[in-house]
């Protein structure tokens, strides 16, 4: 592990850095626990959007034969005149909501108040039909639309976290590790060394004394 | 309503022709047809994503929906990622009436796969 090597051997810096090294170890344990959560809260939300897009595609499915129905009764013409002449009643309801403080859209399904814009009377049963199972479609389509959303941001946040998590556990721990073992050692070495020097004064000043006597 | 409001919470379409149909009858007016197997199905998709792009503006925000052929082609020609700024709006892929190719199930195992490291179980 590469360790800086302009790190200053003083009393002052260890101390910093086991402070650092103790607010590290208290991140990495908070990042793992937001990880943990997020992967748990993933694997719901994977079950809810395989049952959600089940349905979706089965509404979907109902729908297009419903189509094909009304382009049969009433012509493929009077289908398309009506899909034209149809307004867009219908709006989504869009709101942003949070978990485990990653912002998700949430968004619903709302009806205005005109109603389809072709002829009620002058169009045939089947198109009716068609329109309605369409809607539904369209309704499972937007719940659906909202949790793979949800689970692709959450994705997004189990891969950053896991990345945060990995460069505490793997880099920045045992880097400051490291630079507190260097530093540890430097101390007690310069610790030595002055003893060493003191016990060397100490022996010189009784030389000196034993001489002078 | 406003300018500013309108280009809120629109929902779009991108497919065939029949799934175009559909949505209007739906509802939903803001639907394109494009043809994949055309000969100039690149111009027109990109046609129809540039129409898309600025119906919603750069701080728009709602729905497109994009059948699976849509969703592909885009993916494998580099026109998904003109989406990618626009981040009010959620991209959904559906089957056309011929059924799931699964494209949006190989999406979501690699979306798995990315975040846990492990694949799918099928």
């Amino acid at each position: 592990m590469a360790v800086a090597t302009n790190i200053k051997a003083t009393r002052m810096e260890l101390l910093r850095l086991k402070r650092k090294k103790k607010l590290a170890i208290k991140g990495h344990k908070l990042l793992k626990e937001k990880r943990d959560a997020l992967v748990s809260e993933f694997f719901k939300l994977i079950e809810d959007l395989e049952q959600y897009r089940s349905k979706a595609e089965e509404k979907l499915s109902t729908a297009f034969r419903a189509l094909v129905m009304a382009q049969a009764i009433s012509g493929k013409q009077d289908v398309v005149i009506a899909a034209n002449s149809n307004s867009s009643w219908i709006s989504l309801k869009s709101e942003t909501r949070t978990i485990m403080g990653v912002k998700v859209p949430k968004l619903d399904f709302e009806a205005g108040k005109d109603g389809r814009g072709y002829s009620k009377i002058s169009s045939s049963a089947e198109l009716d039909t068609a329109s309605e199972a369409f809607e539904e479609a369209l309704k499972e389509i937007i719940k659906l639309a909202e949790l793979e959303s949800t689970a692709e941001k959450l994705a997004e946040e189990i891969k950053k976290t896991k990345r945060k998590v990995n460069a505490l556990e793997q880099i920045v721990i045992p880097r400051i590790s490291e630079s507190i073992t260097l530093i540890s050692m430097r101390l007690e070495e310069m610790e030595r060394e002055n003893f060493a020097r003191l016990k060397v004064i100490k022996g010189n000043m009784e030389a000196a004394e034993e001489a002078a006597n | 309503m406003t300018q500013q409001e309108r280009k809120q919470n629109i929902i779009s379409v991108i497919a065939d022709e029949d799934t175009v149909l559909g949505f209007r009858l739906a509802g939903v007016q803001n639907s394109i047809a494009v043809d994949v197997e055309s000969q100039n199905a690149a111009e027109q998709i990109e046609a129809a994503a540039a129409k898309i792009i600025s119906l919603y503006g750069e701080d728009g925000s709602g729905l497109l929906i994009l059948t699976e052929g849509v969703y592909d082609f885009m993916d494998r020609n580099n026109i998904l990622k003109k989406f990618r700024p626009l981040h009010g709006i959620t991209l959904v892929q559906v089957p056309d009436k011929s059924g799931s190719k699964g494209v949006a199930k190989q999406k979501l195992a690699k979306l798995f796969e990315e975040a846990i490291g492990v694949a799918m179980k099928k």
